[in-house]
């Protein structure tokens, strides 16, 4: 269970892929940490997740050629963004946490864009160059995955295109909602009152007061009708 | 059903295919830029690889695999440093020759590491212990031996330079011995007479961080202080380039500031001391003492000599023989390291008394381990007031304590800073000793003032000189096992002279025993074929020495692990290269490590040794970069879990790791 843990033994059990991302996710490279093998499932659960997205329920490639949605290009490009600059501070253990959230918002997303599968593997060939290979060679990529060509991010996709905003009634928030980030004050207070879950809080009610900070807060101060 | 993620096929298949297309084989390429990744290469143990290896591995990879997709060209090699102790060790148990074990134990690691998919270019493995690699240990060996460190171009020379030298200045002896141990003072490979850490149960001598409190760390055996012949390389005169290169590295802060102090850098003075046999005894004599403190000696109180000290001798009285002789005794058990490290006040008094220059005071002449031979001249001043040390030596042997500085409280401990106002300096008018009618006073100045003051006047009135110290040491490179690189030396009419050149690799020869000999010679002494024809240029055995033959015995000492670890960077780049070490195609492309990955632990060993190494090869044209290894990342260890307790699942029942 201690030093003498032998590593053949986690390849056997759960791939050396596994292995790889587990010695990483320990923590950071240069600090000393305990070894504790309960992260071992963890990494492993980590790459099933990540092979699943490529694949539909009958075994078979599950891409689309449709433009990616604004939601995934912008999981893609943060995720590139944070791997780059993580590798750079041999930073491994957040970029593992990072490809990890990557992964559960895509499968949320039920992304199935090639533009954003393809890259996936690329990102992931450094921390786990075996899966890396067999998705790229699966995606009909050119000769091996480690003379692909490093993604850049591109800022336009980080940008955000709505906030989600707790919107409050006399300091108190009462539902949540999106608002488009360009929105301005006056049309978040049009947005907010004009939404049918406002309904309830408005009836019999007068507006005293309105606040609005774009992107930070939505507060509708309201008192009963004379 | 969905498409299932079958680690294990898809792991075999890639590492089928990565070895068929050979996905990881490296050349130079002069239209891309290249990136060298390395890992401190692993000593292959018996016990395989364990989780804490790939650690470093894994995280090299990772950035070699990276900065090949961003389109370097990547270096990223593996081999290994297949000398130690272990294999000797096991081999005197069982018979069995160390190579068999070691090549066992390489198969059992590269079979383990390829399970891993790393990206090494296999085609460039070395390993240390086979003659293709070591010849180039043997020829940089000999390089050094036939280079002197020229103090005013700070570099190697060629030794033919300075002979040259001694002949126009009509220093060079007629005789061949004598021009032999005149060389000898200057080679970077020489050999010395120094204390070494002997182990008589292993028969060898050991590293000092191969003992710790006077045992050895393998075996936990005994281990005494001996002075014995042996190879050294001249690494403290690089001190200086070794400090300034620091500057120019991305290590850690916390490593560099490691090697800056086993460095050591101190400038200070040496300040000539006579001495007495008695408090009122005439002078008998005098001896060096190196201060970096000067301004301090109108708070001298006594005087410490390193046991090792040739003065030793010379200035114990009669009277303290038998106590000087018994606390030598406890010296000799004791390692340079741990007397470095324990601070627990030890010494004797020897009987004289050394006159302090400056006030022209009589202080008792002690002998303690807390001076090292090594350091400046193996013997101090002592001002306790000021000087942790001697404060602790001082209360333990009730000897005065004179304050130099106005207020410090030294009623606890010594005042250690070169901070205040000095006052004392001297005590009275009659406590200034008059040079050419001048007399040293520092009352009212500051301390950088009085450290000022005083080398003018030690300067100016011949009282000594100011001299840079440095307390890196130069590094024992013999050891007496088998388990070793050879030596290309035979020793002509006792002259230690270099096998040509072109005769390199000298491969290790077969022994039937890897124990030293019953006459204690080192297990190369068990060697039958082992001596140089000088005629026929080939390895003879040895019953032929004979030298009207022109036949000749072979050094019988082997070098230390850390001969193989130190240039293994270069040979990676050209690693089939049999013309020489490295070509210099292959190491003006890849120029030196880009990224190295090791653990912290080699701070003050392979990490000073091979930083000078490469710096020798550097002076030669050889190495192409003063420093090897630009950035170094250092991996933390990977501990074993600390909770000794543990909670059953679900309940709040807690168990003991014995009871589970």
């Amino acid at each position: 269970m201690y030093n003498v843990v032998n590593p053949d033994m986690i390849v056997e059990n759960y791939g050396a892929d596994t292995l790889r991302l587990y010695e990483m996710f320990l923590g950071p490279v240069e600090q000393s940490k305990p070894w504790d093998t309960n992260g071992i499932d963890g990494c492993f659960r980590f790459l099933k997740k990540l092979w699943a997205l490529y694949w539909d329920k009958d075994g078979n490639l599950a891409l689309t050629d449709e433009e990616p949605s604004a939601d995934s290009l912008k999981t893609l490009h943060k995720l590139i963004k944070k791997v780059t600059s993580d590798i750079e501070m041999f930073s491994y253990n957040t970029s593992i946490s990072a490809f990890m959230v990557a992964v559960n918002e895509l499968s949320q997303q039920k992304c199935s864009s090639r533009t954003v599968l393809q890259t996936l593997p690329v990102l992931i060939a450094p921390f786990a160059p075996h899966i890396a290979e067999e998705l790229w060679e699966a995606l009909g990529g050119e000769g091996s995955v480690c003379d692909a060509k490093w993604p850049r991010y591109e800022e336009k996709y980080l940008v955000e295109t709505s906030v989600k905003l707790g919107v409050q009634f006399n300091g108190k928030v009462r539902f949540d909602m999106l608002f488009p980030a360009d929105a301005t004050p006056e049309q978040m207070i049009e947005l907010a009152t004009s939404a049918p879950e406002a309904a309830k809080y408005l009836e019999g009610m007068d507006i005293v007061k309105t606040i609005a900070i774009p992107k930070r807060i939505v507060n509708i101060v309201v008192k009963p009708k004379a | 059903m969905a498409k299932e993620y079958n680690y294990r096929e898809i792991e075999q298949k890639w590492h089928r295919l990565w070895t068929e297309r050979q996905t990881y084989k490296v050349t130079e390429d002069e239209s891309r830029e290249k990136f060298y990744v390395l890992n401190m290469f692993p000593y292959p143990s018996g016990a395989g690889l364990h989780v804490g290896h790939p650690l470093g591995y894994i995280a090299s990879d990772i950035y070699a695999r990276y900065k090949r997709l961003q389109g370097f060209n990547v270096l990223n090699p593996m081999g290994y440093d297949a000398y130690g102790l272990p294999a000797e060790q096991y081999a005197i148990k069982t018979g069995q020759h160390p190579e068999k074990t070691t090549f066992a134990n390489i198969d059992r690691y590269r079979e383990q590491l390829d399970k891993i998919g790393f990206s090494f270019d296999w085609d460039r493995e070395v390993r240390t212990c086979t003659p293709d690699y070591y010849h180039w240990t043997q020829w940089a060996f000999q390089k050094m031996f036939n280079s002197y460190f020229d103090e005013e171009l700070q570099k190697a020379q060629p030794i033919e330079k300075l002979i040259e030298k001694f002949k126009k200045e009509g220093r060079w002896p007629a005789d061949e011995k004598a021009q032999s141990d005149l060389l000898m003072q200057y080679r970077i490979a020489f050999l010395g007479e120094t204390m070494v850490n002997w182990c008589p149960k292993l028969g060898t001598v050991l590293a000092n961080d191969e003992v710790v409190e006077g045992v050895s760390v393998r075996g936990g055996y005994p281990v005494e202080q001996k002075k014995m012949r042996q190879w050294c390389l001249r690494v403290s005169a690089y001190s200086q380039r070794l400090l300034d290169g620091l500057d120019t590295i991305d290590w850690s802060e916390s490593i560099k500031e490691t090697q800056r102090n086993w460095i050591g850098r101190s400038e200070g003075a040496e300040i000539e001391i006579p001495y007495t046999l008695s408090k009122e005894g005439e002078t008998e004599g005098s001896f060096t003492i190196f201060t970096t403190r000067a301004d301090t000696m109108f708070g001298v109180t006594f005087f410490v000599l390193a046991p090792e000290s040739e003065l030793v001798n010379k200035v114990t009285t009669p009277e303290q023989r038998a106590a000087v002789d018994e606390y030598l005794k406890y010296v000799k058990s004791r390692t340079e390291r741990e007397r470095m490290i324990d601070h627990t006040v030890t010494g004797v008094f020897s009987g004289a008394y050394g006159i302090n220059p400056i006030t022209g005071d009589r202080c008792p002449i002690f002998i303690a381990e807390y001076v090292l031979a090594g350091y400046g001249t193996g013997a101090i001043m002592a001002v306790p007031a000021h000087d942790s040390r001697d404060y602790a030596f001082a209360q333990h042997f009730d000897l005065p304590i004179i304050p130099l500085v106005e207020g410090a409280d030294i009623s606890q401990e010594s005042y250690d800073a070169k901070e205040g106002i000095v006052c004392n300096s001297p005590i009275s008018e009659d406590k200034s000793v008059k040079y050419d009618g001048e007399s040293l006073c520092l009352n009212g100045l500051s301390i950088k003032e009085a450290i000022a003051e005083t080398k003018r006047f030690v300067k100016a009135h011949n009282l000594g000189r100011v001299k840079v110290n440095y307390r890196l040491r130069d590094a024992i490179f013999s050891r007496q096992r088998y388990w070793g690189e050879p030596f290309p030396v035979y020793y002509k009419k006792g002259i230690p002279t270099m096998i040509p050149e072109e005769c390199l690799p000298i491969e290790l020869p077969q022994v039937e025993k890897f124990l030293p000999t019953e006459t204690g010679e080192p297990p190369l002494g068990n060697a039958q074929i082992w001596a140089w024809d000088e005629k026929n240029r080939k390895i003879v055995d040895k019953k032929l020495i004979d030298e009207k033959a022109g036949i000749y015995p072979i050094e019988l000492y082997t070098m230390p692990g850390f001969a193989g670890s130190s240039a293994y960077y270069l040979r990676y780049m050209d690693p089939h290269n049999n013309e020489a070490l490295v070509s210099e195609k292959a190491a003006s492309y890849w120029q030196n490590v880009d990224l190295y990955v090791g653990g912290s632990e080699h701070a003050t060993g392979h990490l000073i040794y091979s930083r000078f190494w490469n710096k020798f090869l550097f002076d030669l044209g050889v190495s192409k970069k003063e420093e090897p290894f630009k950035k170094l990342v250092n991996q933390g260890m990977i501990q074993g879990r600390s909770n000794f307790v543990y909670r059953i699942k679900e309940t709040n029942t807690f168990v003991s790791l014995l009871e589970s």
